[in-house]
C-alpha cells in the first residue's frame, strides 16, 4: 500500500492537483482543509463543542445537501422539460417510462425538495432551541429566515410544473391564499399568473422563477450564509466553554479593557473580529477539523443520500390527471406546507387566517433576535434561563403542526372533519 | 451507535440502493414479452425470420404516434404481432387480428380503439388500471364501444351491440329527454362526451362496489334509482343485453373530436363550404 501511495504522489498530475501530503501530520490536514476549495469554508481547527452531532444534528449541512441534489436533478430534468401546457404533463409521463433514469431523477427530486422544506424547518428550530441567533449571530438568522422562505418559494413554484390535477388546484388555492390580502393581493396573485386564471403564463413565470431567479437568490444568500456562520466566530457555544482572554477589537467601545495580543501565535487559525478566542485551554479544547468535523459530515451526508435513494426506489412521486380547470376536486388541497393556512382560512374571516397571522408571526420570527437581546442561554438546547422564549416558540410551533397535519389528513369533501383510515 | 459503524452502513446501504436501481433500469418489464414473443416467432415460423434476426430477443422500445391527436402508443411494445400478419397464431397478447390491418397503427394508433394510457410501458398503468388514469382498458364487448366513434354506418359483423345500442336509443325515445347531436330535449343531461366520464363525475350514491364508467352506465339502466332513489329518468325494464347494448353506445359517444382524416369516408361529414375541401 505505501510504496504505491508514494507513487502517487510522486505522479506530477497527481501532485498538481493535491498539493498537500497523506494526512497524517497536523501540517497536512490542516492543508487538506485550507487548499480545498470546497472545504475551505471550515476553520482548520474548530473547538470540540463544534463536533458534538447531537448540537446541530448536521442540520444546516443537510440543507446545503438536499439543496445541491436538487440543483443537479433539476438541470438533468430540464433536459427533458418543456414550460408549455400542451406537453408538460405528457413529458412527466415519458420521465417515469421511458427516460433512462427519469424516474430516479424525478422522485429524487420531488422527495428532495419536500425533505428540504422539513430539514430547512427544523434547524431553524434547533438554532432557535440552542439560543444561536443571539449576538453577534443576529443577522444571520434574518439570513436564514431569509432562506426558509425561498425554499417554500421554491417548492411552491416547483409544485405546479407537471401540469397534473394536483400540481393546478394545488397552485390555485395557494395563489388564492395570497389574493387574501388586502389591496395588494390581487395584483400580486395576477403579477405572479401573468393573467387572471392559471394557464401558459403561469407555468411560464413559475418555471423561470423555478429555476433561475430563486435558485440564483438562494444560492447567493446561501453562500453568505454559510460564510457567515464562520465571520460571527463557528458555530455557537456555552460561554462555559469559551475562555479566558477575550480579543474585542471594536474601536467604538472604548472604555472596554483592551486586552493583550494573543499569548500564542494562531498561524491557520483565523481571528475574527470581537469574538472570543480561546487561548490557555487551546491543546484539549481545539480538534483539527480533518479528520474529525470532515468525517462527520461525510457519514451524515451518505446516509441521507442512501436514505433519499431508499425513499425515491420505493414511493413514486405523485402525478395525478391532466390539470383540468373545468374539474374541481372536492376538497381542493394547497401544498402541505401551506394546509396550516388553508386549514385557518375555513374558520373565518380571511384577514385573519391568510394575512394577519401569517404575517405578524414571519415579520415577529424575521426579527427574533432584536427582539430577544439578552445575550443569555447560548449554546445549549433549552437553557433555563430562556425559558419563557422557550415556551413561546414551542406553543406556535405546535399550533402550526397542528393545524398543519388537521389539514393535510383530517379535511375532507366540502372541508369536513374526517379520519384518515 | 458509532460515527464509524453509521459511516459502514450507510456506505453499504448507498452502495446495494445504488446497485438496485441499476438493476431496475436495465430490466423494464416489457423485456419479457418481447422475449416470449420473439422465442414464439422462431419456434412457429423459422421460414420467416431472416437469419440476421434469428438471434434476436428484443425489438427494445415500440411506439406510434397519432400526431393530429397527439397521442403516442407503446402498446406494441408488450405487444408485437397484434399487427403482423405472420402472428396469426401467436398466443392472444400477441396474436394478429384482421381489425388492426383495416387500421394500420401508423395512422391509429391503439388507445383510439382500446383506451388505456399510450405512453405506460407497465401493465397496471398500461391498461389505465393504476389509480389517476380516468381511461381503462375497453375489454370484452365494451371494445365494439370505440368503432362508434368514427364508424356512423352499421358494422353488423364486428360491432353488432354498438348497432342494437343506436337503434333501441331511437326506439325508447331518449330524446324525449336527453340531447344529442344538438336534437332532443333537455329534460335529463346532453349526452354529448358521456362515454368520455371518469367515474368521479358520476353520481355513485353510498353504493361501495367497484367504481368505473361501464359499471355505472350498465347499472343505471338496468334501474335509474340504484344510485340515485329520485332520479327522474324512466325505468325501461331492460334485460341485460339490451342494457349492455345501451352501454355500449353510450361508451361510443366520446369527447374525442376526430380527424376529417380518421374518419372512414362513408362518415365523414359533408366539407364545410369555407374548407374549400
Ligand atoms: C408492460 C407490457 C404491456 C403494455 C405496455 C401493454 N400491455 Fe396489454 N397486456 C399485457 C399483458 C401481460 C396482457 C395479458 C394479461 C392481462 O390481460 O392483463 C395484456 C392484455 C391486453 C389486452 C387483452 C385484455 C383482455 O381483454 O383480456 C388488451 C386489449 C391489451 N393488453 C391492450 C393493450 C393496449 C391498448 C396497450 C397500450 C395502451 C397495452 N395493452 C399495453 C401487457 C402489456
Ligand atoms: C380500429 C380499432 C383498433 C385499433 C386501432 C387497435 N385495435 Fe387491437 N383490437 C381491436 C379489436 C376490435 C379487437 C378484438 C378483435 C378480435 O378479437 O378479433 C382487438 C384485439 C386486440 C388484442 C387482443 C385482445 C384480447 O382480447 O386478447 C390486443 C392485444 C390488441 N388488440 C392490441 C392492440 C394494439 C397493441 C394496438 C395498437 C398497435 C391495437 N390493438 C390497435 C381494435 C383495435
Ligand atoms: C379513428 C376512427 C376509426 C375507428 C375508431 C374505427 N375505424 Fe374502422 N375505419 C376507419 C377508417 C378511416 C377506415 C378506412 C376505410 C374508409 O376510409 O372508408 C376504416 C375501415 C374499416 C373497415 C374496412 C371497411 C371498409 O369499408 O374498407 C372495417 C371493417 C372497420 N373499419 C371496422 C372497424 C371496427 C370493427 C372498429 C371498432 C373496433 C373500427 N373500425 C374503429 C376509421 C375508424
Ligand atoms: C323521463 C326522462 C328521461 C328519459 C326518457 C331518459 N332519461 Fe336518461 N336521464 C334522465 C335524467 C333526469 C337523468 C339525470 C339523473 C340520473 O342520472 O339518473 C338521466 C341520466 C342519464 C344518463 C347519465 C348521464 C350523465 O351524464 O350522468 C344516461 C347515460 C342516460 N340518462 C341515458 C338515457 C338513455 C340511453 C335513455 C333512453 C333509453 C334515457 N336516458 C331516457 C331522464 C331521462
Ligand atoms: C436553505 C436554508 C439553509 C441552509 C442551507 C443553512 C445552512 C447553515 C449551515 C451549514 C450552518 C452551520 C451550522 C449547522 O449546520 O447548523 C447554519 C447555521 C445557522 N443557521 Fe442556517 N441554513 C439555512 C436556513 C436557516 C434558517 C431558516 C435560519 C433561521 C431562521 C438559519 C439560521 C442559522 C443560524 C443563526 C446559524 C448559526 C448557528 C450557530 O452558530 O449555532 N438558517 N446554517
Amino acid at each position: 500500500m505505501k510504496p504505491f501511495l508514494d507513487s502517487l504522489r510522486q505522479n506530477r498530475l497527481i501532485a498538481s492537483i493535491v498539493r498537500h501530503g497523506w494526512p497524517n501530520t497536523r501540517l497536512n490536514q490542516a492543508l487538506v482543509i485550507t487548499n480545498n476549495f470546497f472545504l475551505h469554508l471550515h476553520p482548520v481547527k474548530i473547538p470540540r463543542h463544534a463536533l458534538r452531532f447531537t448540537y446541530t444534528f448536521g442540520l444546516g449541512g443537510l440543507a446545503v445537501l438536499l439543496f445541491a441534489v436538487l440543483t443537479i436533478t433539476g438541470g438533468l430534468l430540464m433536459l427533458y422539460y418543456v414550460p408549455s401546457t400542451e406537453v408538460a404533463y405528457d413529458l412527466m409521463k415519458d420521465l417515469r417510462f421511458t427516460v433512462p433514469y427519469g424516474r430516479l431523477l424525478r422522485n429524487l427530486h420531488r422527495w428532495a425538495a419536500h425533505g428540504m422544506v422539513i430539514i430547512v424547518l427544523l434547524h431553524l428550530c434547533r438554532v432557535f432551541y440552542t439560543g444561536a441567533y443571539k449576538r453577534p449571530r443576529e443577522f444571520n438568522w434574518v439570513v436564514g429566515f431569509s432562506l426558509f422562505v425561498l425554499t417554500l418559494g421554491l417548492a411552491f413554484t416547483g409544485y405546479l410544473l407537471p401540469w397534473d390535477q394536483l400540481a393546478y388546484w394545488a397552485i390555485n388555492v395557494g395563489t388564492e391564499i395570497l389574493q387574501t390580502a388586502p389591496l395588494i393581493g390581487k395584483w400580486g396573485r395576477e403579477l405572479l399568473l401573468g393573467a387572471e386564471h392559471i394557464g401558459q403564463n403561469a407555468l411560464l413565470r413559475f418555471y423561470a422563477l423555478h429555476v433561475f431567479f430563486l435558485p440564483l437568490i438562494m444560492g447567493l444568500l446561501m453562500g453568505i450564509h454559510v460564510w457567515r456562520v464562520r465571520k460571527d466566530g463557528g458555530i455557537s457555544m456555552p460561554e462555559s466553554e469559551l475562555t479566558t482572554i477575550v480579543l474585542d477589537l471594536d474601536d467604538n467601545e472604548e472604555d472596554r479593557p483592551r486586552p493583550e495580543a494573543p499569548l500564542k501565535t494562531y498561524d491557520l487559525v483565523a481571528l475574527p473580529r470581537g469574538v472570543p478566542v480561546i487561548t490557555e485551554r487551546e491543546p484539549e479544547n481545539l480538534v483539527m477539523t480533518f479528520p474529525h468535523l470532515v468525517f462527520k459530515e461525510f457519514t451524515v451526508a451518505i446516509a441521507a443520500l442512501a436514505l433519499l435513494l431508499i425513499i425515491s426506489f420505493v414511493f413514486d412521486a405523485p402525478l395525478e390527471q391532466l390539470a383540468d380547470p373545468e374539474k374541481t376536486p372536492n376538497p381542493a388541497k394547497a401544498p402541505w406546507y401551506f394546509l396550516g393556512l388553508q386549514e385557518m382560512l375555513s374558520w373565518g374571516p380571511p384577514i385573519i387566517g391568510g394575512v394577519i397571522v401569517p404575517t405578524v408571526v414571519s415579520l415577529v420570527l424575521m426579527a427574533l433576535p432584536y427582539f430577544d437581546r439578552s445575550p443569555r442561554g447560548v449554546g445549549e438546547w433549552c437553557a433555563s434561563q430562556r425559558w419563557r422564549a422557550v415556551v413561546l416558540f414551542t406553543a406556535v410551533l405546535l399550533f402550526f403542526t397542528i393545524i398543519t397535519i388537521l389539514g393535510t389528513l383530517f379535511r375532507g369533501p366540502n372541508w369536513r372533519f374526517t379520519v384518515p383510515w | 451507535m458509532s460515527f464509524q459503524k453509521v459511516f459502514i452502513l450507510s456506505s453499504i446501504a448507498l452502495l446495494a440502493i445504488s446497485v438496485a436501481w441499476v438493476v431496475r433500469e436495465l430490466n423494464p418489464p416489457w423485456l419479457r414479452y418481447q422475449e416470449a414473443y420473439h422465442d414464439w416467432l422462431r419456434a412457429a415460423a423459422p421460414e420467416t425470420t431472416p437469419a440476421s434476426l434469428q438471434a434476436q430477443r428484443f425489438s427494445g422500445l415500440q411506439q406510434v404516434g397519432v400526431q393530429a391527436l397527439r397521442r403516442l402508443d407503446r402498446c406494441t411494445t408488450c405487444h408485437p404481432g397484434v399487427a403482423d400478419p405472420r402472428a396469426k397464431e401467436a398466443p392472444p397478447m400477441f396474436r394478429f387480428r384482421p381489425v388492426h390491418a383495416q387500421h394500420p397503427m401508423e395512422k391509429f394508433g391503439c388507445t383510439l380503439c382500446h383506451r388505456g394510457q399510450g405512453r405506460a410501458t407497465e401493465v397496471p398503468e398500461a391498461h389505465g388500471e393504476a389509480p389517476f388514469w380516468d381511461e381503462p382498458l375497453l375489454r370484452g364487448v365494451y371494445l365494439q364501444a370505440a368503432c362508434g366513434q368514427c364508424h356512423r354506418e352499421p358494422l353488423p359483423t364486428q360491432a353488432p351491440l354498438l348497432e342494437e345500442g343506436r337503434q333501441l336509443f331511437e326506439v325508447y325515445g331518449c330524446r324525449n329527454c336527453h340531447r344529442l347531436d344538438g336534437r332532443g330535449r333537455q329534460v335529463g343531461p346532453d349526452l354529448a362526451g358521456v362515454g368520455s366520464k371518469a367515474p368521479e363525475d358520476l353520481m355513485w350514491g353510498d353504493d361501495t362496489g367497484p367504481r368505473t364508467l361501464p359499471i355505472w352506465l350498465l347499472r343505471h339502466f338496468k334501474d335509474p334509482r340504484t344510485f340515485q332513489p329520485n332520479s327522474p329518468m324512466t325505468d325501461f325494464r331492460l334485460n341485460d343485453a339490451q342494457a349492455t347494448a345501451l352501454t355500449i353506445y353510450m361508451l361510443s359517444l366520446t369527447k374525442l373530436e376526430m380527424p376529417r382524416a380518421l374518419l372512414p369516408s362513408r362518415s365523414r361529414p359533408a366539407p364545410q363550404p369555407e374548407e374549400g375541401a
